[in-house]
């Protein structure tokens, strides 16, 4: 069945891919895929009696890359990293008291000359070569099941004379303030493998089958009460965040083109993080005075993949000594281990207010997640991380001021400028250097006490909103390097969208280096086939041992000019 | 001698009445279109014994002579406020106090703040208390602004995009709907709920933001806008009052030309009394939706003449007598001044003017309204199109609404932050 649809959805991707957003332009231009009644009795504009209403877009993506990257043979410079193809439709049905969703899209992606080299060198890092995962390469961007395709349906409704609003289906449930990252959004996953995280958060969110209450106590109590539980009807794909382990253009540096899913697995069965088991959570809201507030608990999975090290001839042989300890149960995967997402329980508070005195809104988070699962240990092995899980009381917190600029008499936007600067840490709890706990497993970068990203942006419009540019910075004050992001969208009409956008990264200096740079010294000084018994002139896939690149060293080559072209309908 | 004195008092009567007879203008017919071509044969006529030159305020008449304003006139009629409006009105006489010192008025329940008959011209407070009348619930208790979309119109080009929107605005005092008067605590004015529904980069943004019941303004705004990319709501300054529609060029202060309580200006000013031409009495059907996205949608605009965005031919005007009250809005709003032109019986703008921190011309407001029988059968009359004309860049953000009063079955929770996440889905 899987492939029947999978079949039916390559054909599709094939009409729709670069041709689509064209072809659909005159379709839908008359506007008149909606039915609505022409009444002036009928409330209008959103949700009558019964009605409905279809709307999305049309959308193609292009990245191109300004670097070379070491790990492909050809310069990659000015080459395109993504020509992607998406179809949105947006569905709202009204039937009386019950109103439903269904938000549908279909991706497609041309496998650009990039794409075609990191494919190849999958081959070659696969341990089943052409016949492996890479013969399905690009499937980790495409539609290609179902439930990928309808990403969200869902029913509203509302009991108790309007008391009790249920939303029952799949969707996306947003708690937390933060912005870019997550303190207490922590209800879902996200797709992080197209687009990492300059994406609009709906579109790269994996939505999940929730039965979500929200009860209105405000005349009793004066808020009203969140929760929801997800029953465990999901796809074992759609919890957790995908980090592009694929070997994908959006796998860090130095492991483009290696697919960590030849030797490793996702494992959505393990004993602390079945998908199979529900997760649920509370949240009230409520207002002192004019302070928004909320305060919630989440049990839910831990958003990073954590690696549950096997302890297996393959890990020796990239230097891993042995003493790695599994995570509850073995891996099932007895070649390098399984990736899991453990249950974590998420104690958060949220508060919001406007400061008069200085014309600003001020937003704060705080998480507390007890235990929350980090990979550690064998760092200066080829797969550090591999140590195991450890566990650790770790504190979110996120502090924000938002501000309007009234820059139109100076520049000549037509609005106030939405400027926002955030604070965003996370504070590891009894932090012990010789705990050795990692950002990420494959990454030999000791996780610091603090983790500390500024972050800060500005919107700017002008001309009616025909012509938006906006400006994002965020920077990493604990380990250095920072990411840019420089956007302009034109607005054409009704119909059409473009956005052109340049996605930029700084770092320290810090790299990981592929094995095929003989470059460095001491640690880094590792020729191929010394990293633990592997074989003296093999290629080492997973690069040079390295322990001080962090996260945004993993991306210091990937800086992009990325094209969006939007047909609206 | 007498019979010189007589003479004299002869020619003296025959001049007093002569001279005003001879100079008595010709009356223009009612159905006259005044335009750029007939403004110099018409404008010393009169309409209903008014001169017409004398009832084209503000920048009317430049409209008329360089950017192709049309006005087709019909005869005035009376428009009634509900009698319970009205009554309250008198009521408040008793009780409501306007208070110099930091131009609050106390002790109001419902209908006016002050009877617009007491208002002096020589009060120096006069504008204060017009416009207090106009920020209670002119044209109902609860007002839905049924099928409402913002096109963006062009002087040159015409029509170049269609907002669309769901907006409502339930106020929490002075409700004449029949059930309580005052909801809540006590604390609230109005609440207000703005969804955009198309196209799809704005749907599902919104705004819900809740204005104090604080005389003094002292207490600011609390706003909220519903971000759909990302599924949150996001507070918002409280100086967002003064911020623009979306990308409009009608400011959320802009709503019903003056949407601000005369606290949050620097200072008011009556400036006049006058009759002018003015839309009290617009089309019935405003938002025609089976033409939706052609501009027939929308039969109350001009859309296919240029320059596209002034009242349709079939829209008439009609002499009303209104106040002209001036306000100097506080330092960071984006004008230095503006002026509306509003009924002196009732709280209704037909006309505004605002001007750029420099002092300069730069938007001009002409709002078509017409009566409506709430769904409780409350009478009143609202605003049903909204021309918004930014002058600099020659474009205007028209809003066009079947704008209903009191709709039945709209409660105060449904004109919430929850009811804005909701629709905005």
């Amino acid at each position: 069945m899987k492939k029947y649809n999978s079949n039916i959805l390559k054909t599709m991707g094939f009409l729709l891919c670069f041709g689509g957003t064209f072809a659909t332009s005159s379709a839908f231009a008359d506007g008149h895929l909606a039915s609505e009644p022409s009444c002036d009795t009928c409330t209008g504009g959103y949700g009558e009696e019964w009605s409905w209403q279809i709307s999305g877009y049309a959308r193609t993506y292009f990245g191109m890359g300004l670097e070379d990257h070491e790990e492909t043979p050809e310069d990659d410079k000015f080459d395109l990293t993504m020509a992607r193809a998406t179809l949105l439709i947006d569905t709202d049905i009204y039937t009386g008291p019950v109103s439903w969703k269904i938000v549908s899209r279909f991706d497609r992606e041309y496998k650009t000359d990039y794409m075609d080299s990191l494919q190849r060198i999958t081959a070659g890092t696969s341990t089943a070569g052409e016949a492996g995962s890479s013969n399905n390469y690009m499937d980790q961007y495409n539609t290609n099941h179902l439930q990928e395709f309808f990403r969200e349906y869902y029913a509203d409704f509302s009991l108790f004379d309007g008391k009790l609003n249920m939303r029952v289906g799949k969707q996306q449930l947003v708690w937390g303030e933060s912005d870019f990252f997550q303190a207490m959004d922590l209800v879902h996953g996200f797709d992080y493998r197209w687009r990492l995280f300059f994406e609009n958060n709906e579109d790269w969110r994996k939505p999940l089958f929730l039965v979500n209450f929200d009860l209105d106590l405000y005349d009793e109590l004066g808020g009203s009460l969140n929760f929801f539980i997800r029953p465990g009807l999901d796809r074992d794909d759609d919890v957790g965040s995908n980090y592009n382990i694929e070997g994908g253009r959006w796998i860090p540096h130095p492991y483009r083109g290696v697919d960590f899913t030849a030797f490793t697995d996702y494992n959505a069965d393990h004993t602390d993080g079945s998908q199979d088991d529900p997760t649920f959570g509370f949240r009230w809201n409520s207002e002192i005075g004019s302070i928004g507030y909320s305060v919630a608990f989440l049990r839910t999975f831990n958003p990073t993949p954590m690696m549950n090290p096997a302890n297996s001839a393959s890990t020796a042989l990239f230097g891993v000594d042995g003493t790695q300890s599994h995570f509850s149960e073995a891996a099932e995967n007895g070649v390098l281990g399984d990736w899991i997402y453990p249950h974590i329980n998420v104690f958060g508070v949220s508060a919001n207010g406007y400061a008069q005195a200085i014309d600003s809104t001020l937003s704060a988070e705080v998480a507390f997640i007890p235990n929350k699962p980090f990979n550690f240990g064998q760092l200066a092995s080829d797969l550090p991380g591999w140590g195991g899980i450890i566990e650790k009381d770790t504190l979110v917190t996120m502090f924000r001021i938002d501000k309007e600029f009234k820059l139109g008499r100076y520049i000549g936007t037509n609005r106030p400028s939405l400027s926002s600067v955030q604070l965003f840490d996370t504070w590891i709890l009894d932090h012990s250097d010789s705990d050795e706990i990692v950002e990420f497993a494959s990454f030999g970068a000791q996780k610091r006490e603090h983790t500390a990203y500024l972050t800060v942006f500005t919107l700017l419009n002008f001309k009616r909103d025909t012509i938006n540019p906006m400006f994002v910075a965020g920077t990493d004050l604990s380990n250095g390097g920072g990411f840019g992001i420089a956007a302009v969208e034109f607005v054409f009409g009704d119909d059409w969208r473009v956005k052109l956008e340049a996605d930029l990264w700084w770092n320290d200096g810090d790299k990981k280096n592929t094995a095929s740079d003989n470059i460095g010294s001491g640690f880094n000084n590792q020729t191929s086939g010394v990293g633990g018994t592997l074989a003296a002139g093999t290629s080492n896939p997973l690069g040079f041992r390295e322990g001080n690149a962090s996260l945004f060293d993993w991306f210091a080559d990937d800086n992009q000019i990325v094209l969006k072209v939007t047909r609206q309908f | 001698m007498y019979m010189k004195i007589l003479a004299t008092s002869v020619v003296s009567l025959g001049l007093l009445v002569g001279a005003p007879l001879s100079s008595i203008a010709e009356e223009m017919p009612e159905g006259t279109i005044i335009n750029a071509a007939n403004l110099d044969s018409v404008i010393d006529m009169t309409f209903e014994g008014k001169r017409v030159g004398d009832m084209l305020p503000g920048k009317y008449e430049w409209m008329i002579r360089n950017h192709h304003l049309a006005i087709p006139v019909r005869h005035s009629e009376p428009v009634p406020m509900d009698e319970k409006y009205m009554s309250w009105t008198q009521k408040s006489k008793e009780t409501v106090k306007f208070n110099p010192t930091d131009r609050t008025a106390t002790g109001w329940t419902a209908g006016m703040f002050f009877d617009p008959q007491d208002v002096k011209m020589d009060d120096p407070h006069a504008g204060d208390k017009l416009i207090w009348n106009l920020r209670g619930p002119t044209y109902g208790a609860t007002m839905d602004l049924r099928h409402i979309s913002w096109v963006f119109l062009d002087a040159t080009k015409g029509m170049e995009r269609i907002q669309r929107w769901w907006a409502q605005r339930y106020y929490m005092e002075g409700r004449l709907d029949g059930g309580p008067i005052s909801e809540g605590d006590g604390s609230i004015m109005q609440k207000t709920v703005l969804v955009a529904t198309y196209p799809q980069d704005i749907k599902g943004l919104g705004i819900f933001q809740i204005r104090y019941n604080d005389p003094t303004s002292k207490t600011p705004d609390d706003t909220w806008a519903y971000l759909k990319s990302v599924r949150r709501a996001r507070r918002l300054t409280g100086s967002s009052w003064m911020d623009p529609i979306g990308g409009t060029v009608q400011l959320y202060d802009d709503w019903d030309i003056w949407d601000a309580v005369p606290t949050k200006y620097q200072s008011t000013k009556l400036l006049g009394r006058q009759w002018i031409f003015a839309i009290a009495h617009a089309p019935l059907m405003t938002v025609d939706l089976t033409y939706k996205n052609t501009i027939k949608e929308f039969p109350a605009v001009g859309m296919d003449i240029p320059p596209h965005f002034f009242p349709a031919p079939q829209v008439q005007w009609e002499p009303r007598e209104v106040f002209v009250i001036e306000g100097v809005p506080p330092v960071e709003h984006p004008y230095s001044k503006k002026t509306v032109w509003m009924e002196v019986d009732y709280p209704r703008p037909y006309y505004g003017e605002a001007l750029d921190q420099n002092g300069k011309f730069w938007k001009s407001f002409i709002f078509q309204n017409r009566r409506d029988v709430g769904d409780d059968g409350y009478l009143s009359t609202m605003p049903v199109v909204g021309h918004i004309i930014d002058w600099k860049a020659e474009f205007s953000t028209t809003w066009s609404s079947n704008m209903k009063a009191n709709p039945a079955g709209v409660e105060a929770d449904d004109v919430t932050l929850k009811k804005l996440i909701s629709i905005a889905k």
